[in-house]
């Protein structure tokens, strides 16, 4: 099998179980891990979830303090009391401000435990330390932005573009990476607005070169207007977050046909 | 600069701003079901019962509902119902799974408007194609893999033997990963390793992109198959099986 075949398996065969009582919440945070390149499976009680869990497990599991059928505590302690999922990390969505719930299932062996409504800037690192071996902190979105390089626009229609974004640092498509350690001014176009940073190449990609890599930099921001960060970490939001509830999503909203 | 900067919304951001419900009261169906449709790169949202799913909707309507017709308590039938009763979700097209040999229930599905009914357990294919064909205005008939197989091109050496690769396959065609991609129409002959087997293929170019460009936004060539053995092409079927089905094949 090619290593590639490989990679893809391993993500295919690993999904996160979301278990939550609350329909706009779950909906929110099934979309945004599908979205985060994730596969889920989601149960509004922890009968369905247990069902499901029993079929294949998961690599990560995410419930909320209350359920229909058990709590949320009583759940845990049954994943982590049977040993076919005791070693599978827990993130728990609690209510906001209740403390001492929350220590409870921190004490317990919980990976993290989140204020519900679900903050995405939370949710993103709080899974990535639970299951990667490289955890990412910030969110990245793939992108096709124009970007220019010490001034140079790069030919987007040669591909040459920025890819991924993240709010500290970009990944740039061209064949013409400069090396490792050169410190670069980049300019993007981000919603008509010119941002504008100073940047150092972190490592880069030749064709062919890592499998399914894209040829070009990685760059991470040394000096960057903090409106403009600000502005990026708003963007990057947006996108991630289109056309689903916003984080307030914990509000039970009433079916309109009735 | 400011004239030459154009934003371009990424492909495929379309596809990632849909989802789809799928609606089971059964453990194991809903886990194939769902894996595979998340396998096909869709986004989903499943619910167990015809009423959680109709919360559901009322959430964020979805692009497709993909129900079982036996649930827990109302139908999918009922639910198809319900949902076309509601202004907000009376376009939207549900596909209904009914038991084997359950003619009466297919019959009464599709006079009730069903967009398709499928027989469980639905095999991958036929949900690809019932899915693609219901949301897509240029469905695709066959199921596409994202894969990495090494490849030779007998008649057009590739100049970057390292970096090209089949990136994509499918039943009917490929798309080889190169820098220096043949122009359209262009006929070759190529050998692709396919788990132990060297398969060949005659193929002609339908695209060729830079970096960047074309539907996987990488430099390449977009391949429809003129021709293969048989039972060539049908490991190649299997291949793709055995793909998106591994670890989630249904009891």
């Amino acid at each position: 099998m090619t290593d590639r075949a490989k990679d893809s398996n391993e993500i295919m065969n690993r999904f996160i179980m979301v278990v939550n009582e609350d329909t706009s919440e779950l909906v929110y945070i099934s979309i945004l891990l599908q979205r985060f390149q994730y596969h889920v499976c989601t149960a509004k009680t922890a009968a369905e979830a247990l069902a499901m869990i029993a079929i294949a497990p998961p690599v990560l599991v995410v419930i909320s303090q209350f359920l229909p059928d058990m709590s949320g505590y009583d759940l845990f302690l049954r994943l982590k009391l049977d040993p076919r999922t005791s070693e599978v990390p827990v993130i728990v969505i609690t209510h906001a401000g209740d403390l001492l719930t929350a220590q409870r299932f921190r004490e317990a062996g919980a990976a993290a435990c989140l204020d519900t409504p679900v903050h995405i800037e939370k949710l993103y690192p709080a899974v990535q330390a639970a299951i990667e071996s490289r955890p990412r902190r910030n969110l990245r979105i793939t992108t096709i932005l124009p970007v220019t390089v010490n001034g140079v626009l790069l030919s987007t229609d040669a591909g040459e573009c920025a890819t991924v974004l993240s709010e500290h640092g970009m990944y740039i498509r061209t064949l013409k990476p400069s090396a490792a350690n050169t410190r670069l001014i980049v300019t993007i176009l981000v919603k008509n607005r010119l941002v504008s940073v100073d940047a150092v190449v972190l490592y880069t990609y030749g064709h062919g070169q890592g499998l399914f890599k894209e040829p070009g930099m990685g760059l991470k921001f040394v000096r960057i207007d903090p409106e403009d960060r600000d502005f990026i970490r708003q963007y990057i939001r947006e996108e991630i977050t289109k056309g689903v509830a916003p984080s307030t999503a914990s509000r039970p909203v009433l079916p309109d046909n009735e | 600069m400011d004239e030459n900067m154009r934003s371009t919304a990424p492909s495929g951001q379309d596809r990632n701003n849909r989802f789809m419900l799928v609606v089971e009261s059964d453990a194991n169906n809903m886990f194939y079901t769902s894996m595979l449709l998340q396998r096909f790169d869709f986004r989903i949202c499943m619910a167990a019962t015809a009423e959680e799913a109709l919360a559901m909707t009322s959430v964020a309507v979805p692009s497709l509902v993909i129900t079982a017709l036996d649930l827990e308590g109302m139908s999918g039938l009922e639910l198809m119902q319900q949902l076309a009763l509601n202004p907000r979700t009376a376009s939207v097209p549900v596909i209904i799974l009914t038991k084997q040999g359950d003619l009466v229930g297919d019959k009464r599905c599709r006079e009730a408007g069903a967009a398709d009914c499928l027989d469980k357990p639905v095999l991958a294919e036929q949900i690809f194609r019932a899915v693609e064909a219901a949301v897509e205005t240029t469905p695709r008939s066959s199921i596409r893999i994202r894969t990495r197989l090494p490849v030779t091109v007998k008649n057009m050496p590739l100049i970057d033997v390292e970096g090209a690769c089949v990136s994509v396959l499918s039943e009917y065609g490929m798309f080889l990963r190169t820098l220096r991609p043949a122009p359209p129409d262009t006929r070759l002959s190529l050998q692709i390793g396919l788990n132990d087997r060297i398969i060949t293929i005659e193929a002609v170019v339908r695209g060729s992109y830079q970096i960047g460009e074309g539907p996987y936004n990488e430099p390449g060539m977009g391949l429809q198959f003129l021709w293969t053995s048989p039972q060539d092409q049908e490991l190649i079927r299997q291949f793709i099986r055995n793909e998106v089905t591994r670890g989630i094949t249904p009891i």
